[in-house]
């Protein structure tokens, strides 16, 4: 039970959620048993049926919602008398400014994406509110508190970046199922339903094609007057038999590998089976588009089957020839979402085609979507524990009880017979170019690199700015604020310059040349974040490496292991190649040169949640909490028994 | 029709339960108030066996959409385990009552709860199954009023109430009372708020039975709690790098484990482990209900504290007097130590059914104080026979 003290500074707080996910209406039910009295909540998502199985607020019949309002009114029904103040909205919204966090005592995440995660952060920073962050992925999790000059910020450790892999992998030598997938969703799916103006690694050019270059036209336009199978069949042959066959003429790439078997249509399926694909259709399919399944009408049930290769190629066909006569209207602007039963069905097919091809194990959609649409693992357990410590950890705050302040890690395998592991909170990385003021450097090349590219790939892909500003010195070299998007026309005058500036000129010709040793600064109002970067130049970058063209550097030492941080950090490269190993199945692009458009193709659902983040700590040394005997070693956090879900390795 | 189907599912004890019932009845008999009632439950139960001959080894669509997050974690095989696993909950306060959440979620079989004791203010406190609405509790108990709004969590898991129970041991009838016929419906019994004696009693009860009941007692005091299990002979795989290994582990029981002693125990054995003891001991000497302390209790508690202490041939300072004084005087529980205590105790009832990853032994202790959440293991060489 709470004392006396706990309670009054419980009822005076005003707190606010972010997130009312798995995490979400964990927690506001405990603040509520608690005796907080007033709670406001923030999120944009609405209801759905996978959420049911720990979002215990919600039912059934709430599906499509919003999780704010609703997860308001179910802890009503238990403490009717406290206030809870639902926003069915975006926290990137401007109305969520920093006057609107600063009316707050303490703010709680309980966010699933990263990019939320930093607006939240740099908000609490500016506004001087404390944070709590928390984060699930199966049986793991943990929370963390941050207070502006006492504690690490959020951003103090750079996150791990996502998983990538090597263009070539992904379009030649795939080694894993995974490949195909991404192979699967982000080029052949992208290719064939997606924006055809985006650049793509498919290799499209026909053998009769590359005889007569002048001709040289793409596969997968479908000709005129050619019927739905024969084009699936042109598509089938070309991308399993035809680029196979391309690939195995480079002899030097399968010195070491298994050769891939190239597949043709007529080998795996003959055409009578093709032709009652769709005859078994037209009785079958349902005329709502969303509900359009290649599964249902060819009468496969369970998702946890593995389909044989013959069924992967029907189900192939089937899901293709259903895009063009149900859902023609949307091809050419669809991107891959895991909710669409029928992009799922498609990428799961081609995928295993592919695997079977390569010799790679196949996989049931079950799983095949599982990686592709990135889902983490989640259980009612581990997000309840996690909420109730946050409540432990708020209580705290609110008390202003800096010294016991923890951080804390559920763990999956006790670790020096702790389950719930608490650590105390690092203090503030000083280089930090969020929370201290310390300036970024980048190496680029200023008579190349356009300011586009800057804005693009560091300050809004690095630096997680939404809304950002430049300057160099007085002079604004570009701003894009709210109604620039929508309003594009009407501002159009006004912004042209820097626009076209944006668009056209390259760093060293702005009007305000940039150049070696020029100092910008670039700020987000709406995050009353600023920062200053240093301008290095350099005439050339690996194209596979460095594939932005420029390197960020200064408070990360992700990429440049001879910057040193000042938080006695001793980084292992054993424990960097696990924690990415092992970040496999969470985050998934591909990172080539020139094309990363394709990676952000993903559906833009914000916050498309995922509960969880385990920072990357394995870059800190974890000092164990003295309290009785136990001597003073640091803890060794071994999780090498987890499902392979992650793992961590602090020393 | 009927007649193929009764064919095909003549294994099924549910049914075959059913079929001697309607044989034995009489044409034009009169049936009962309590004869109707055991039809109708037993109509239940052959039903819920029914499903699974049905439904053979696979999840239905519904389960696996419904599952689909967990299934990543736990996989389908662990799934289909949950949903044949039986529940026995003793002691609807707030930490169980967040553990009922945890497992209805996860999908068990089916969960029965009991609690016949009325709402209070205190049984509201930590509980967020029961609306402090008293027009919708005139009359009900706890059990009946959780069992309503955990039935709404998840509609495939069947909650439902064993009445005229109460948790404790020196009321009417507690659940020590029931035979081991009783226990053998479940896979898993839980019991909170229940006396020594009546822990032992039941953990004993479910050992002598021939199939395993895996057997737990929960509490929480002012800010911490207790797990206990007895897995008894537990077989079990887990993931050892790419291979799946089958382990095996003993467990002692209850008493068995209490009896070890303190001196041998490790010695960096929680605190909270000895401190609750105490107050256990206490409250059997007193013949008091578990919970039913004060702090104008906490002279005597000293007191046992030292001769307990001395018995072990022990110091005192192995159980802090503050420590004590707050099990004593803090009999309410704290709601975010009942989230964490319950989804850890979840956890573990999952592993259990699933027979899926290390689960503990034997006892976990959470202090929200401190922060730690430890596990003690009282290995089994220290069990004396």
């Amino acid at each position: 039970m709470a004392s006396e003290q706990q309670l009054s500074a419980i009822k005076g707080a005003k707190v606010l959620m972010v997130g009312a996910g798995g995490i979400g209406c964990e927690l506001l039910k405990s603040l509520a048993l608690s005796g907080f009295q007033d709670i406001h909540i923030i999120d944009m998502d609405t209801i759905e049926v996978s959420n049911l199985n720990r979002q215990f607020l919600f039912r059934k019949s709430h599906v499509g919602q919003s999780k704010a309002k609703v997860a308001r009114d179910a802890v009503l029904r238990f403490r009717p008398h406290i206030s809870i103040t639902p926003y069915h909205a975006n926290v990137k919204d401007s109305d969520f400014n920093v006057d609107f966090f600063k009316q707050f005592n303490v703010v709680l995440n309980g966010l699933d994406n990263l990019d939320a995660r930093r607006h939240v952060n740099r908000l609490c920073l500016a506004g001087g509110v404390p944070l709590i962050e928390s984060g699930t992925t199966g049986f793991l999790g943990q929370v963390t508190v941050h207070i502006k000059g006492k504690t690490e910020c959020y951003e103090c450790q750079p996150k791990p970046a996502p998983k990538s892999y090597p263009v070539c992998t992904i379009t030649s030598t795939p080694s894993k199922f995974v490949h195909c997938i991404v192979w699967a969703k982000d080029l052949l799916f992208a290719k064939l339903f997606g924006d055809k103006n985006q650049d793509n690694d498919l290799n499209v050019r026909s053998s009769d094609a590359t005889s007569s270059s002048e001709h040289a036209e793409d596969v997968f336009e479908r000709k005129k007057d050619e019927d739905i199978e024969q084009y699936g069949r042109r598509i089938y042959d070309h991308v399993f038999g035809y680029n196979i066959e391309v690939a195995l003429s480079n002899e030097e790439t399968w010195k070491n590998r298994a050769r891939p078997k190239p597949l043709y249509i007529r080998d795996v399926l003959p055409i009578e089976l093709i032709q009652q694909n769709g005859n078994a259709d037209k009785s079958f399919v349902a005329d709502d588009s969303s509900s359009v399944s290649a599964m249902a009408s060819l009468g496969l049930k369970n998702p946890q089957d593995i389909w044989s290769l013959r069924e992967n190629s029907r189900v192939f066909f089937e899901a293709l020839r259903l895009f063009f006569v149900k859902r023609e209207k949307e091809i050419g602007n669809l991107s891959f979402d895991k909710d669409d039963q029928l992009a799922v069905e498609f990428v799961t097919a081609a995928a295993n085609i592919r695997a079977a091809s390569f010799g790679i194990p196949l996989h049931s959609l079950f799983e095949a979507k599982g990686i592709a649409g990135n889902i983490v693992h989640a259980v009612a357990t581990t997000n309840a524990i996690i909420a109730g410590l946050i409540v432990i950890e708020a209580i705290k705050v609110l008390q202003n009880d800096a010294n016991n302040y923890r951080m804390t890690y559920c763990l999956e395998h006790p670790s020096r017979k702790m389950l719930l592991m608490p650590v105390e909170p690092f203090e503030p990385n000083k280089s930090c170019y969020v929370c201290s003021e310390t300036p970024l450097l980048l190496e680029v090349n200023t008579s190349r690199s356009k300011l586009r590219d800057f804005v693009e790939k560091i300050v809004k892909a690095k630096l997680g700015m939404s809304f950002p500003l430049v300057m160099h010195g007085s002079a604004l070299l570009y701003e894009v604020g709210d109604d620039l998007e929508k309003d594009m026309v009407a501002n159009y005058e006004a912004n042209l310059e820097k626009v076209s500036m944006a668009h056209v000129i390259v760093l060293s010709e702005l009007p305000s040349p940039v150049s070696g040793g020029t100092i910008l600064t670039v700020e987000d109002l709406q995050q009353e974040l600023s920062c200053n970067i240093n301008i290095k130049h350099r005439e050339d970058f690996d194209e596979e490496k460095e594939p932005d063209g420029m390197v960020l550097s200064g408070w990360t030492k992700e990429k440049d292991k001879t910057t040193s941080t000042e938080n006695g950090a001793s980084t292992s490269n054993a424990s960097e190649a696990v924690s990415l190993e092992t970040k496999e199945d969470s985050d998934i692009e591909i990172c080539p040169i020139g094309i990363e458009s394709i990676t952000t193709g993903t559906k833009r659902k914000l916050p498309e949640m995922s509960d969880a983040t385990i920072p990357d700590s394995s870059k800190n040394e974890l000092h164990e909490i003295d309290d009785d005997d136990d001597g003073d070693d640091l803890f060794m956090l071994d999780d090498g028994n987890s499902d392979g879900s992650k793992k961590k390795r602090l020393q | 029709m009927l007649r193929k189907f009764c064919k095909e599912n003549h294994q099924n004890p549910g049914l075959k339960e059913l079929l001697c019932f309607a044989k034995e009845a009489k044409p034009r008999h009169k049936f009962s108030r309590s004869d109707l009632a055991t039809l109708i439950r037993r109509v239940q139960s052959s039903f819920y066996g029914l499903k699974l001959v049905m439904d053979g080894e696979e999840l239905t669509e519904q389960e696996t959409a419904l599952y689909d997050r967990q299934i990543r974690v736990w996989g389908a095989d662990a799934q289909r385990r949950l949903s044949k696993a039986h529940i026995l909950v003793s002691g609807l306060k707030g930490t169980v009552a967040e553990f009922c959440k945890n497992i209805v979620l996860a999908g068990v079989g089916s969960l029965t709860l009991i609690d016949d004791r009325p709402v209070t203010e205190e049984s509201l406190s930590a509980n967020f199954l029961i609306a402090p609405d008293e027009n919708v509790f005139s009359g009900k108990s706890l059990a009946e009023l959780c069992c309503n709004s955990l039935k709404d969590f998840n509609p495939m898991v069947r909650v439902s109430v064993e009445k005229g129970l109460l948790p404790f041991t020196f009321c009417r009838r507690d659940l020590s009372s029931f035979g081991g016929d009783f226990y053998k419906k479940f896979d898993v019994v839980v019991v909170s708020c229940c006396s020594l004696t009546a822990k032992k009693l039941i953990n004993e009860k479910c050992r002598k039975l021939s199939k395993r009941v895996a057997f737990y007692t929960v509490d929480c005091r002012d800010s911490c709690g207790e797990i206990f299990v007895d897995l008894q002979n537990f077989t079990y795989s887990k993931k050892k790098l790419d291979e799946t290994v089958e382990c095996q582990l003993q467990y002692p029981s209850f008493e068995e484990a209490i009896l070890v002693p303190w001196k041998s125990l490790p010695k960096r054995m929680s605190k909270l482990y000895f401190a609750m003891r105490v107050v256990e001991m206490f409250e059997e000497a007193e013949g008091r209900n578990p919970g039913q302390t004060s702090i104008d209790d906490l002279p005597k508690v000293l007191k046992l504290r030292k001769d307990v202490l001395e018995k072990h041939s022990l110091n005192e300072s192995l159980i802090p007097a503050s420590l004590l004084e707050r099990l004593v005087a803090g009999t309410r529980e704290f709601p975010p130590v009942c989230a964490i205590i319950g989804g850890i105790l979840g956890q573990e009832v999952i592993k259990a059914i699933s027979g899926k990853g290390d689960p503990f032994k034997n006892f976990f202790f959470f202090d929200a104080t401190d922060g730690k959440g430890v596990m003690e293991d009282i290995s089994s060489d220290l069990i004396s026979n």
